[in-house]
C-alpha cells in the first residue's frame, strides 16, 4: 500500500525555489531516508505534506486519500526542533499530542522508559537537555503506536552519545516493521537506519530507491568499446547484471552481485566486443554520495 | 474533535500557566482595589450647563453601580488585561510554534483557531462573572441604596453588554496576535491603534470620506459604547440638545460589536487558513 504520494510538488518563497517537481513514494513498511545537504528541501517536503506550509504547486496524498487533519492522526512527526509547551512536563506535553490524536491509553510510562525519560518525566520542558528534549519528541511521535513516523535532523545538536541514543532509537523502530520516513544530513546516519534513500539537492529530487542501489558500495565496472550500441547489449546480459549508467562514451555497470571469477576482457573478447577501456571501481559510500550531489543525478 | 474536547485541549495547555491566572486574577484585584477606593470618597461635583450638584456615590448604587463598574472594568482595566492576554495567547502559539506542533499532530487549523476563540470566550466569561460579584458586592455592602428591583432586572442585560465588549477586545488583540506573531508587537501595536490610531482615524481621515457620524461605528469606539464612562452619560444630554450624539446607544453598540467579531472571526479563519504555520 502507497502510504505516502507526492506529486510534481513545488514550493517558492519569492524568487528561491525551495522544491522543484517533487515526485516521491513512500511504500507500508519502507524506512525511507531523505537525504541532502542543508537548504536541499528535506524540511519543507516535509512541512508541506504535514499541513504546516503550503505547497506551490503539486499535489500530495496520504493513505491515497486527500491530505487532511484525519490522515495526519495516523502520522507521528518530528519536525526540525523539538516544540513542546516549556512550562508543562513531559507528562503534560504527551497529554496534549495524545489528547489530539485521540490516544485511548493516556499512560505514558512505558514510552517515557523507552526514551529514558521516566525518571524526569515531572519535570519542565524548560529544565531538559537538547537530547532529553529529542527524546521527549521521540516519544510524541511514537505516542498511540502511528503508522507512520517522521523524523526530521533527529540528531541535530546531539553530543556524540546523545546521537547513539536516539540512533538506537530509530533503528529499534526501523526493524518493528514500521514506516518510518527520516530526514538526515548526515550520510552514516540514513545508511545505519534506512532501507530506502531519497536524495534531494536545491529542491530536486536526484534519486529514489534502495539505498544499497543508489549508494552502491559494490564495484562498478567501467568499461567502453569501438562500437558502444552494440556492447550495450552484451553489457545486459553480463551475469549479475542490475542496470548501467552512461557517461560520455563509457558505460558504468552496477552489479547485484559481482563474480570476481569473470574474466571481462575475455568474456567481451569471445562476444566479439574490443573493449578501448576496462576498469574495476571500488566506490566509498560518501563518493557515491558526494558525486550524485554533484552530478546532479544517479 | 468536538468543541468540549477542543476546550479540554486548551486546558491542558493553559492550566499550569501563571501568565494568564494572574492577568485574571489582576483584573479581579484592580477592580475591587478601584470600586473600593471610590466607595470611600465623599465627593459632589457640578453637572454643567443645567447647575446642581451631582453625587458620585450614585455612581456606586444600582442601577447606575452596573455601568459604572463596567466602565472601569471594561475600558479601563480590561482594555489593557484582556488585549494582552488575546495578543499572548495567539502570538505565543505561533512564535514559539506549538501552533504548528498541534497542527502536525492531527488538529486542523480551523480546530486550532476554534479552539483557541472558545478559550477567548471562556475568558470573557470568567471576566463577567468577577464583574457581577463586583458589582454586587460594592453594591451591596457600599451603596447608600441596595434595594429595588434595578438591582436584578439590569443584571443580565449589562452582563451581556460586558461579556460583549471583553469579548471584541480579546479577539482583536487575537488578531493582531495572529499578525505580529510576537506578544509584545502584537499588544504594542494593540494599545497603538485602541489609543492613537482609530482616533486619529475616526476624527481627522473619516470625514474625508464618509458620513461624520459614521465615525462612532469604529470597533474600539463600540466596545468602548458598550459601558460609557458616567460623564459621557451627562454630556449626552448636552449633546442631544445639539441634534446629535458622539456616542452609539447600548444597542447600537452591541450590534456593532457583534458584526465586528463576525468579521474579525472570519478575518482570523482566512488568515490561518493560507498562514505558514
Amino acid at each position: 500500500m502507497t502510504v505516502l504520494q507526492t506529486k510534481d510538488l513545488s514550493k517558492n518563497y519569492g524568487q528561491v525555489t525551495a522544491l522543484s517537481g517533487l515526485n516521491l513514494s513512500v511504500q507500508q513498511g519502507d524506512v525511507l531516508g531523505i537525504l541532502g545537504p542543508n537548504g536541499s528541501g528535506k524540511t519543507t517536503t516535509l512541512s508541506i505534506v504535514l499541513n504546516a506550509i503550503w505547497a506551490s504547486s503539486g499535489s500530495y496524498q496520504w493513505f491515497g486519500n486527500q491530505p487532511s487533519s484525519q490522515s495526519l492522526k495516523r502520522v507521528g512527526a518530528l519536525l526540525e526542533s523539538p516544540i513542546f509547551f516549556p512550562n508543562l512536563t513531559a507528562i503534560q506535553n504527551l497529554d496534549i499530542i495524545g489528547h489530539i490524536r485521540g490516544v485511548k491509553d493516556r499512560n505514558y510510562d512505558d514510552i517515557l522508559y523507552m526514551v529514558d525519560l521516566y525518571d524526569r518525566r515531572n519535570h519542565k520542558f524548560s529544565s531538559y537537555s537538547l537530547g532529553m528534549k529529542q527524546r521527549l519528541a521521540i516519544a510524541s511521535v511514537m505516542l498511540g503506536s502511528p503508522e507512520v513516523m517522521i523524523f526530521d535532523e533527529p540528531t541535530n545538536g546531539l553530543d556524540p552519545k546523545g546521537i547513539v541514543d536516539i540512533r538506537n532509537i530509530l533503528v529499534g523502530l526501523a526493524q518493528s516493521g514500521k514506516t518510518i520516513i527520516l530526514a538526515s544530513h548526515i550520510l552514516d546516519e540514513v545508511e545505519k537506519i534506512c532501507t530506502q534513500l531519497a536524495i534531494l539537492n536545491q529542491g530536486k529530487l536526484l534519486a529514489h530507491g534502495h539505498i544499497s542501489d543508489i549508494l552502491v558500495a559494490k564495484p562498478i565496472l567501467e568499461l567502453s568499446a569501438a562500437n558502444n550500441d552494440l556492447l550495450l547489449d552484451w553489457i545486459q546480459r553480463l551475469p549479475g547484471y542490475r542496470r548501467h549508467l552512461r557517461i560520455g562514451e563509457r558505460f558504468q555497470v552496477f552489479f547485484d552481485k559481482v563474480d570476481q571469477g569473470l574474466d571481462i576482457n575475455e568474456h567481451a573478447h569471445r562476444a566479439g566486443h574490443s573493449l578501448t577501456h576496462f576498469q574495476w571501481i571500488q566506490p566509498k559510500l560518501e563518493d557515491a554520495y558526494l558525486k550524485i550531489i554533484e552530478n546532479g543525478r544517479v | 474533535m468536538n468543541s468540549l474536547k477542543l476546550i479540554k485541549l486548551e486546558w491542558l495547555k493553559y492550566r499550569h500557566n501563571k501568565a494568564i491566572w494572574l492577568s485574571l486574577l489582576g483584573f479581579v484585584i484592580v477592580l475591587l482595589i478601584i470600586m473600593l477606593a471610590y466607595a470611600q470618597m465623599d465627593v459632589k461635583m457640578s453637572s454643567g450647563p443645567q447647575g446642581g450638584l451631582i453625587d458620585l456615590k450614585k455612581n456606586i448604587s444600582f442601577p447606575e453601580i452596573w455601568e459604572f463598574t463596567g466602565y472601569i472594568g471594561g475600558n479601563w482595566i480590561g482594555f489593557f488585561i484582556v488585549g494582552f492576554l488575546g495578543t499572548y495567547l495567539m502570538a505565543t502559539e505561533i512564535a514559539q510554534k506549538t501552533a504548528r506542533q498541534q497542527i502536525i499532530s492531527g488538529l486542523s487549523r480551523g480546530q486550532y483557531l476554534l479552539s483557541k476563540l472558545l478559550f477567548f470566550r471562556n475568558i470573557a466569561t470568567i471576566l463577567t462573572i468577577f464583574y457581577v460579584v463586583v458589582v454586587l458586592f460594592i453594591g451591596f455592602t457600599k451603596s447608600y441604596d441596595s434595594v429595588g428591583e434595578g438591582i436584578w432586572l439590569t443584571m443580565g442585560w449589562m452582563a451581556l453588554r460586558f461579556f460583549v465588549m471583553t469579548m471584541l477586545y480579546i479577539f482583536l488583540g487575537g488578531l493582531f496576535g495572529l499578525l505580529f506573531k510576537k506578544t509584545i508587537m502584537a499588544f504594542l501595536f494593540y494599545l497603538f491603534y485602541g489609543i492613537f490610531l482609530e482616533p486619529v482615524i475616526r476624527w481627522y481621515i473619516h470625514p474625508n470620506f464618509a458620513p461624520e457620524s459614521w465615525n462612532r461605528f469604529y470597533p474600539m469606539n463600540a466596545a468602548e459604547d458598550l459601558m460609557p464612562s458616567p460623564g459621557q452619560r451627562i454630556s449626552q444630554f448636552d449633546e442631544l440638545l445639539q441634534d446629535g450624539s458622539l456616542y452609539l446607544t447600548a444597542n447600537q453598540a452591541l450590534i456593532t460589536s457583534i458584526v465586528y467579531l463576525i468579521i474579525i472571526f472570519t478575518l482570523m479563519y482566512g488568515l490561518m487558513q493560507r498562514k505558514n504555520v
